[in-house]
């Protein structure tokens, strides 16, 4: 399927729990990417009734960019990140989708070079990779980059899933394939997004990268904790088993 | 298709009646190895183990090594956040 450029339109689904300090910032520069370029879009912010009133911010942004950029799809409390894609994905109006984290991590101004990937052979999905080219990540300290490592190296041995990074969540998709791979991925966390690759594999859809910069989260607290390299380690073992 | 644990499973176990099959003796005549082969044979399976974890440490310290720490990328980020912020107050956003 040929698509024609003017038509396409990029909708961002950008989940928040706690974001008020990074959620203007993501959102100034999300504008700033797809202005530069003419691109159609829309941010599709689903905060989950945040503590710290991130919706009020989503809110203000909502009136300074209007509502066809910025669409609201609050949820009662905390359900996941998972669901939340599925709730973005049924509001989302664009024939693309563009899942990243709103906390920085993921430059907006990879964005245009993610749609130029894609156009170049119409790929199914275009993934951001920190393994390939000039990508990387600031902020990890050797123990963290040692762990980074050798998850990617397991992963890569057991599922040779032919993507340098497949724990990143900075990814386009075609609505549609987004739409059928959450229907077939039942894994949570990073094991979800490595799911989402190796199923889209699997399934024969085409994937091309783009090298990213991954700039650790400034505001916020982040996690990487015993907990999340045992989940991992499962979460590897299931895929290897089942797919 | 096959999960990667059923293609494991075929290849390992097709290599190791291979290996079987040589450690007793039980091939073709005309496939008798030298004795000087014959010898290593034994060991073959714990040469392949070390093998295997030397060239993953490898891979893995070279990769480490060599992983990009994005400063610019950092730094860049940060000028941006100061325009960002800049531009959004001059808005009327109240952060
Ligand atoms: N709506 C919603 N968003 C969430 C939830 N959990 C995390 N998020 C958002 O999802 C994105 C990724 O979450 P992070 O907490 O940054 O996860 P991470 O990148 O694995 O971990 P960090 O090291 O803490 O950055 C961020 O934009 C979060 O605000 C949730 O339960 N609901
Ligand atoms: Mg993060």
């Amino acid at each position: 399927m040929a698509t024609n450029a003017a038509a396409d339109k990029y909708s961002v689904l950008l989940p928040t729990y706690n974001e008020r300090e990074n959620l203007p910032l993501i959102v100034w520069l999300l504008v700033r990417a797809f202005e530069a370029h003419k691109f159609n879009y829309e941010i599709i912010i689903i905060d989950d009734n945040s503590p710290d009133q991130t919706i009020e911010v989503a809110k203000q942004l909502q009136s300074l960019y209007g509502e066809h950029h910025i669409v609201l799809r609050p949820r009662p409390g905390k359900l996941g990140l998972g669901t939340a894609y599925i709730h973005g994905i049924k509001h989302a109006t664009g024939n693309f989708i563009i899942i990243m984290d709103a906390d920085m991590s993921h430059h907006p101004k990879f964005i245009p070079q993610f749609i130029a990937k894609q156009r170049e052979k119409d790929y199914d999905i275009v993934s951001g990779t920190r393994y390939m080219g000039d990508g990387g990540a600031f902020g990890w300290d050797v123990s963290r980059k040692l762990i980074s490592r050798t998850a990617n190296y397991l992963a890569q041995t057991l599922l040779r899933p032919n993507a340098s990074d497949l724990t990143g969540s900075f990814r386009l998709y075609k609505k549609e394939v987004l739409a059928r791979l959450m229907e077939e991925c039942v894994s949570k966390g990073y094991v979800f997004q490595m799911e989402m690759i190796v199923r889209a594999r699997l399934l024969g859809f085409t994937l091309a990268e783009v090298p990213i910069s991954f700039v650790d989260r400034v505001y916020g607290e982040s996690k990487l904790g015993g907990m999340e390299v045992v989940t991992y380690a499962e979460g590897l073992m299931y895929l290897f088993a089942n797919t | 298709m096959a999960t990667k644990l059923q293609q494991f499973t075929l290849v390992f176990g097709f290599v190791s009646a291979v290996w079987t099959v040589f450690l007793l003796n039980l091939q073709p005549a005309a496939l008798k190895p030298s004795p000087a082969v014959s010898q290593i044979i034994p060991a073959l399976p714990f040469v392949a183990l070390v093998a295997f974890c030397a060239y993953s440490l490898m891979a893995i310290g070279y990769r480490l090594a060599t992983f990009n720490d994005c400063n610019e990328a950092s730094q860049e980020l940060q000028q941006e956040v100061k325009l960002a912020r800049a531009d959004l107050s001059a808005k009327g956003f109240k952060f």
